[in-house]
C-alpha cells in the first residue's frame, strides 16, 4: 500500500447546541466530536470503533461535510473542505460517498431502485439517460443484484439487498472516499457475512479508500487496515489492526475486547465488567473523559486532557498511565 | 460451571415441555406458518439457548409459552397447536394454551417471566420504576401485605441486579434511566418472585457490549444464585457459546438441531448451523492475512412463503432432489443431539 494520505483531520470538533431540558429556553452543549486528529491513507479501510454515543457517526459526518464541524479542518487531498463553498463542495460530494446503517429508511420508498442508484449520476449530468442506465445496470451486477430489479421499488427488497442498493447508490459516481456507517449492524449475521465480503471486494476492485464505521470489534478486526477508538467523541487509541487487537494499549480498548462474547464455548469464562455507563456528552468528565469508569484513573487523570500520542511508530493512545 | 459435556443423566427435572407446536397467523395476504412442529424441553437450572435469524420464530415461540398471542384466534390471528406443558416441584403439569385468564396470570410472573427485547419500550413510561416493581410483588399477597413490605423487598431486589441506589431508581420513571439500568429493572421484575423459568427475549441485542457484559454476567450470576431455568433467545452466536447449556437452532419456523453447546460448536450437524458459524468473522488474523468468510448465499425465507420440502434447500449447497420435495423429519443421535436434515449423516461420514 503506499502512504499518501488522502484524508488529514486536524483538530476537528463538532459541537450541537441542544435545549437543556424540555422545557428550558437554556442551550446546553454537546461535544459529540472533540478535537480529532487522524489521517487516512489512501486505499486503506480505516475502522472507526465505539459505543453509542461515542461520536463516531458524528466524526464520519463531519469529515464528508454531513455536519458542519466546529473548528478544526479537514483536508482531501489539498483542499480544506471545511472553507469551500456550497458549490465546491457539492462537486467535490462526487469523490466522497456515504453508506448508512438503517437500509429501511435510507432508501427513498417512492423512487424505482434504478432512479435511486442513478439519481447522483443525473444530478452530477453524467452521459446521457442511456449511459447512465447502463452504468446502474453495471453497478447492479458488481453488488450481485438482477439488472431487471432496477423497475423495483425498495419495499420489494431484505434488508441484505436494501444494502446492496445504498452500496451500489454510494459507487455510482466513482468515489475516492467511502464512509461506511455501520453499514452490516442492521443485518442478520448470514447476510452480514455476504455484505462484508462484498465491501472488501468492490474496496479492491474500486480503489476504494474507507472509513468503517462499527460498534463491533469482530467485523472491524475482519475488515479494517487500522482502527480507531472512541470514546466520548475523543480517539482513545490509534493502531494498525494486528496491533490493536493482540497488544492494545488504553484500558478502554482492553475492556472492550474483554467485553465480547468469544464464540467458543471451551473458552468460556465469567464477563469482567467494566463499571457504569457512557457519561453524558452535554457534560463529560474533566480530564481524561474514560476516567470515571477506568481501573486505572489517578487524580490526575481528572486534571489533564491526556493527549494521544505515539508510543511506537502507527500506534497512538491517548493515556498518561501508559 | 463444568466444561464437560452434559448428558441427559445430569440434566434436573422437566421444567418446560414444549410438544408439536404450531404457530400460524392468518393474514390478508395469506397464512404465515411462524412456528412449524417445534418439539423441546428445558431441564431445571438449565439454561437453553434459542438462536436463529430473523423471521425464524424465535420470539413467537417464547410469546407462546406465556400465551401473549392468544389462543385460539379468540384476541388475534394467531392459531396456536400442540401443547406447551408447565411441569411444578409436586410434578403437577399445566398446559399453559389451556389455561384460563385467572390462571394465566397467576403463573405470570410466579412460574414463567419474560425480559423482552427492547426495555425502552417494555417498560411503562407513565409509572415509576417502583411503582412496577411493587405490582409484580402485589401478586404474592401472602407474603407481601405492606406497602413498606413491597418497597424493602424491591431495594433489595435492586441491590441484587446490581443497581446502585435502588432508592433513587425506585422514585425514577424509565426516561431517566440510561438503557443498561432500564434493563436491569426488567430482569428484576422478572426475577421478583422467583418464578421456575426466565424467558430473555434477545435482552443484550439494542445495547452496547460493555453493557452487555454487565448483563450477561447478571444471568451468570442469576444461574448459579437462584437456580432459575432460563429460555436465551439471541442471535449472537458469541453470547450462545459463553451463556447457554444447550442450543436450539431455528430455522423458517423449525428446530433443524438442537444439541448441547458444545456439541453444537463442535460437531454441528445441520448444513445451516455448520454455514451460521462459517458466518463469523474470525478474530485471529493469520500471518496479517483474512481468514475466509463463507457466508450463506440468498436470504432467510419469507414466512408466508416457505420453499416445499427443506425450508433451507434453496441455501444449501448440498441440497438433492429430496431436500426439495419433502419435509425431513427430525432424527436424534445417541447423546441428545437433535437434527432435521435428510443427509446429516451422510455428511457427518464424509467429513470423517
Amino acid at each position: 500500500m503506499n502512504e499518501k494520505v488522502i484524508v488529514r483531520v486536524q483538530n476537528l470538533s463538532t459541537y450541537f447546541k441542544v435545549k437543556s431540558s424540555y422545557y428550558s429556553v437554556r442551550k446546553a452543549t454537546v461535544k459529540a466530536v472533540q478535537d480529532v486528529s487522524l489521517s487516512i491513507l489512501q486505499g486503506e479501510t480505516l475502522g472507526l470503533v465505539g459505543e453509542s454515543g461515542s461520536g463516531k457517526t458524528t466524526l464520519g459526518r463531519s469529515i464528508i461535510q454531513l455536519d458542519t464541524p466546529s473548528s478544526g479542518n479537514v483536508m482531501f487531498r489539498d483542499l480544506d473542505l471545511t472553507k469551500l463553498k456550497r458549490s465546491q463542495l457539492r462537486n467535490l460530494r462526487r469523490k466522497m460517498q456515504i453508506v448508512y446503517q438503517d437500509p429501511y429508511s435510507s432508501l427513498e420508498a417512492r423512487m424505482k431502485v434504478g432512479d435511486i442508484v442513478g439519481e447522483g449520476l443525473a444530478i452530477h449530468k453524467i452521459g446521457t439517460k442511456k449511459e447512465r442506465i447502463d452504468r446502474v445496470v453495471e453497478l447492479m451486477e458488481a453488488v450481485g443484484l438482477a439488472p431487471d430489479y432496477i423497475y423495483r421499488y425498495p419495499h420489494e427488497f431484505s434488508g441484505g439487498q436494501r444494502q446492496r442498493i445504498s452500496v451500489a447508490r454510494a459507487l455510482a459516481l466513482d468515489p475516492e472516499f467511502l464512509v461506511a456507517d455501520e453499514p452490516v449492524s442492521a443485518l442478520d449475521i448470514s447476510v452480514q457475512a455476504q455484505i462484508i465480503k462484498m465491501l472488501i471486494r468492490l474496496s479492491e476492485e474500486y480503489g476504494l479508500t474507507m472509513l468503517f464505521i462499527s460498534h463491533d470489534l469482530s467485523v472491524v478486526q475482519y475488515i479494517a487496515d487500522r482502527v480507531a477508538v472512541m470514546y466520548l467523541g475523543r480517539i482513545m487509541e490509534l493502531a494498525d489492526n494486528e496491533t490493536l487487537f493482540n497488544n492494545p494499549k488504553h484500558p478502554y480498548t482492553l475492556a472492550l475486547l474483554e467485553a465480547v462474547p468469544k464464540p467458543d464455548p471451551r473458552q468460556r469464562r465469567p464477563f469482567v465488567v467494566l463499571p457504569g455507563d457512557i457519561p453524558s456528552p452535554l457534560d463529560p468528565p474533566s480530564g481524561c473523559v474514560f476516567r470515571t469508569r477506568c481501573s486505572r484513573a489517578t487524580d490526575e487523570c481528572a486534571h489533564t486532557v491526556p493527549e494521544l500520542r505515539e508510543l511506537e511508530p502507527g500506534h497512538q493512545v491517548a493515556c498518561i498511565r501508559v | 460451571m463444568s466444561s464437560t459435556t452434559i448428558t441427559a443423566q445430569k440434566l434436573g427435572r422437566v421444567v418446560l415441555d414444549i410438544r408439536n407446536l404450531n404457530v400460524k397467523f392468518a393474514m390478508d395476504t395469506g397464512t404465515v406458518f411462524a412456528v412449524n412442529n417445534v418439539n423441546f424441553q428445558i431441564h431445571q437450572g438449565e439454561t437453553v439457548g434459542i438462536v436463529g435469524e430473523t423471521g425464524a420464530g424465535k420470539s413467537v415461540t417464547a410469546f407462546s409459552v406465556m400465551r401473549l398471542l392468544g389462543a385460539g384466534g379468540k384476541t388475534t390471528r394467531a392459531r396456536i397447536e400442540g401443547e406447551i406443558i408447565l411441569k411444578s416441584d409436586d410434578g403437577r403439569e399445566l398446559n399453559v394454551l389451556k389455561l384460563d385468564d385467572d390462571k394465566l396470570l397467576r403463573i405470570r410472573g410466579n412460574v414463567v417471566s419474560m425480559i423482552y427485547q427492547e426495555p425502552m419500550t417494555s417498560l411503562n413510561p407513565v409509572y415509576t420504576c417502583g411503582n412496577q416493581i411493587a405490582e409484580v410483588f402485589r401478586k404474592d399477597k401472602t407474603r407481601y401485605k405492606t406497602k413498606q413490605e413491597i418497597t424493602a423487598a424491591s431495594e433489595e431486589l435492586l441491590d441484587s441486579v446490581g443497581i446502585p441506589d435502588p432508592k433513587r431508581v425506585l422514585r425514577s420513571y424509565p426516561h431517566e434511566l440510561s438503557g443498561g439500568m432500564k434493563q436491569r429493572v426488567m430482569i428484576a421484575m422478572a426475577l421478583a418472585l422467583k418464578p421456575t423459568l426466565i424467558i430473555a427475549d434477545e435482552p443484550t441485542t439494542a445495547i452496547d457490549v460493555t453493557i452487555q457484559a454487565q448483563i450477561l454476567n447478571l444471568f451468570q450470576r442469576i444461574q448459579e444464585d437462584y437456580g432459575t431455568s432460563v429460555m436465551f433467545i439471541t442471535h449472537d452466536l458469541g453470547v450462545i457459546a459463553q451463556l447457554v447449556d444447550r442450543v436450539v437452532v431455528m430455522y423458517a419456523g423449525r428446530t433443524v438441531e438442537i444439541a448441547s453447546v458444545y456439541d453444537l460448536f463442535e460437531k454441528p450437524l445441520h448444513p445451516y448451523t455448520k454455514g451460521l458459524l462459517k458466518s463469523i468473522p474470525k478474530t485471529s488474523r493469520k500471518g496479517g492475512k483474512r481468514e475466509e468468510l463463507e457466508p450463506i448465499p440468498g436470504s432467510v425465507p419469507n414466512p408466508a412463503n416457505l420453499p416445499p420440502g427443506c425450508p433451507f434447500h434453496p441455501r444449501c449447497e448440498w441440497a438433492i432432489d429430496v431436500c426439495r420435495s419433502e419435509s425431513p423429519s427430525i432424527e436424534v443421535t445417541e447423546n441428545g443431539h437433535s437434527v432435521m436434515c435428510w443427509r446429516w449423516k451422510e455428511l457427518q461420514e464424509d467429513r470423517g
